[in-house]
């Protein structure tokens, strides 16, 4: 067959998630799991994995009708058999059956859940050493691990407490080793405190990349008890975010589900998750939903606040102030 | 091509609500692979369209990725530009209980008219009046006006009828309704002058006869004019002894099929033609895996099963 590719630059966006990222080899089975809405960014990325000689093949499924909606059994069958999977995709295919079942079998996994150009072309993801970070994700990620009590402040105004005894810490390094997964440029460490052990008052002055809020122009102020966000206080975004939460009924909406902390050192804040949650200088607390991360609580909903300029100090040590992480 | 995409939806495939379908297509296929997929939505399966690497000849395996794929649905559309229905990869999902559509080649002219829009429960029942005759027969010969004197064994051989109507699991090439069967390996002698089409490689129809000549069950001698210069040079560039192999006899049975285009499922079809398969037909009911596998069609042929004469220059005989 003719390569119709011949001759065309490659996007380095994609090269660089192929071949850094997502560590493709001459010879891996790739699949990439995409949607009619994001076809152009499978086709990027299928470019320049055929171009690192991998054995590429595309999965076209309809946009799904909610997050962690199952892809078909065929899509999910020939993600069991890749060695490295990307998921350009409107809808996340992240929390499913089929992702953990080719996780469990091997496969390494690039999240690239709502995908822009934008991030596409970022510093966050074309001059960063994903490498070098890695290393301070494991760190931190170890910090987490052996920690019991956390305490989070800012100058803003935060002053959050909680546990973390006995869970264990995410660590997305965004280069993925056999069997973990990557929302690249999101470099991320998270943690999910222990149910209903969060207390204090959390003041978010970053963004809200969820809801069409985005980069926040006033601060949402939380009030936490027992693990749950029992009052917001702010402008708009507040009024819209917890008129939303509300509608659902469900107090677990409300349920502080993760501490995230960012830690790509190029990525800036825009609005859009992927690039957000991976600010250096920022933290994210999730609500709602955490048994996809390791928690006890099923939601329907988890969103997250983005806080700037954190002290986290875990059993009396400071392990990150601001961009600097001391583990 | 929405009216095409349905015939192959709910009249050859019979896709109901809830299955899961896949469509195996390529960037050359993308528009009819599109109007499937829209298809069967329509009909409420569950749709995914695969596109495989690229493959560098028909029927060459697809990857496991692709394979599994096939594993996981009950139905299977394969509208590919270079064909994969003589795979393990298509044979396998048939015994796991697939229903395989080939739609090799396909074109958005077939999509449109032709042989997909004749009455294909009509022809069933003389494709499998044809089929039987090859599973209950002993000798097949076949003659033609440009010179073919080609006899082959049908001891032990079971015939198939692909009337391009799935009821259950198993295979069929849409529009060329077809009934065949693998020969008797090692047995097929004499003399294929090919006249009509080779629809495989970018052949198509045959513009100077190609002459075939076989010896218990393999092809020994091509020759001919250009295109049997270039068949002749890419056999032998695979550097395996089966593509020679004598894999398939067919009849092509599609009254709406009227005349050789150079599009494989519209060629292999034509009522009153038939062809003889090479290479792999394992997928057939024979038993060699080859590199790859092509069909080569002939005119107006007359076809004796044991006394009984089947088809008599170009025209069935056979009444079911």
């Amino acid at each position: 067959m003719v390569d119709s590719n011949a001759g065309n630059a490659l996007n380095p966006g994609a090269v660089r998630l192929v071949e850094v990222n997502g560590r493709v080899e001459a010879g891996d089975p790739v699949v990439i799991v995409t949607d009619p809405e994001m076809e152009r960014f499978a086709t990027l990325v299928a470019e320049a994995a055929h171009a690192a000689g991998a054995v590429v093949t595309t999965c076209v499924i309809p946009v799904r009708g909610q997050d962690g909606q199952e892809p078909p059994d065929p899509v999910a069958r020939a993600m069991a058999e890749a060695k490295v999977i990307f998921s350009p995709v409107r809808i996340s295919i992240t929390h499913t059956r089929a992702m953990r079942a080719a996780l469990d079998a091997g496969a390494r996994a690039i999240l690239m859940t709502a995908y822009t150009d934008r991030i596409l072309s970022s510093p966050a993801l074309l001059e960063t050493d994903f490498h070098a970070q890695a290393a301070v994700c494991h760190r931190l990620g170890n910090a987490f691990t052996k920690g019991k009590e956390v305490r989070l402040t800012s100058p803003r105004g935060t002053s959050l407490t909680f546990s973390i005894e006995g869970r264990t810490a995410n660590v997305l390094t965004n280069v993925p080793d056999p069997g973990q997964l990557a929302p690249v440029p999101d470099i991320e460490v998270n943690v999910v405190p222990v149910t209903g052990s969060a207390a204090g008052t959390l003041i978010a002055d970053a963004s809200v990349p969820y809801l069409g809020i985005g980069i926040l122009e006033q601060p949402i102020e939380c009030t936490v008890e027992d693990g749950y966000i029992t009052r917001m206080k702010g402008g708009d975004e507040a009024v819209r975010l917890e008129t939303h939460l509300g509608l659902f009924g469900d107090k677990n909406c409300f349920n502080v589900a993760e501490l995230g902390v960012g830690l790509n050192p190029n990525a800036r804040l825009t609005g859009e998750m992927l690039e957000d949650e991976g600010v250096l200088g920022t933290i994210h607390i999730g609500i709602g939903t955490s048994h996809t991360l390791g928690g006890e609580i099923v939601a329907p909903t988890h969103y997250d606040l983005l806080m700037w300029e954190p002290t986290i100090v875990v059993d009396g040590r400071v392990v990150q102030r601001d961009r600097e992480v001391l583990g | 091509m929405k009216a095409g995409a349905r015939i192959l939806v709910r009249e050859c495939a019979r896709v109901r609500p809830g299955e899961q379908v896949a469509v195996v297509a390529d960037d050359a296929r993308r528009p009819i692979a599109d109007a499937l997929v829209d298809a069967i939505r329509a009909e409420g399966g569950i749709d995914s369209l695969i596109l495989p690497p690229p493959r560098s000849i028909d029927n060459e395996e697809p990857p496991l990725t692709v394979a599994s794929a096939l594993g996981g649905a009950t139905v299977v559309f394969l509208p590919v530009t270079l064909a994969m229905a003589h795979t393990a990869a298509v044979r396998n999902a048939i015994t796991g209980g697939s229903r395989v559509v080939s739609m090799t080649a396909f074109t958005e002219r077939m999509m449109r008219e032709g042989g997909l829009f004749t009455d294909f429960g009509a022809r069933r029942p003389v494709c499998r009046a044809i089929a039987d005759r090859l599973t209950r027969g002993s000798l097949l010969r076949v003659t033609n006006p440009s010179g073919t004197e080609l006899s082959m064994s049908l001891e032990g051989v079971f015939g198939n009828s692909h009337a391009c109507i799935l009821d259950g699991p198993g295979f069929t090439a849409v529009p060329n309704i077809e009934a065949n069967c693998a020969p008797a390996q090692g047995t097929a002698s004499g003399r294929l002058v090919v006249d009509g089409s080779i629809p495989y490689y970018g052949v198509g129809v045959v513009t100077e006869p190609v002459v075939f000549e076989m010896t218990k069950g393999f092809v020994t001698g091509i020759s001919g004019g250009e295109q049997a210069d270039f068949l002749s040079d890419l056999l032998a560039a695979q550097h395996d002894p089966w593509v020679y192999n004598v894999a398939q006899f067919a009849f092509g049975l599609n009254p709406d099929c009227t005349h050789f285009t150079g599009e494989m499922l519209n060629d292999e079809g034509v009522d009153g033609t038939i062809h003889v398969g090479i290479g792999t037909s394992a997928n057939l009911g024979g038993t060699v895996s080859a590199k790859t596998h092509f069909d080569a069609i002939i005119r107006d042929p007359t076809v004796w099963i044991d006394e009984e004469s089947i088809v008599r220059s170009g025209e069935v005989l056979l009444r079911a």
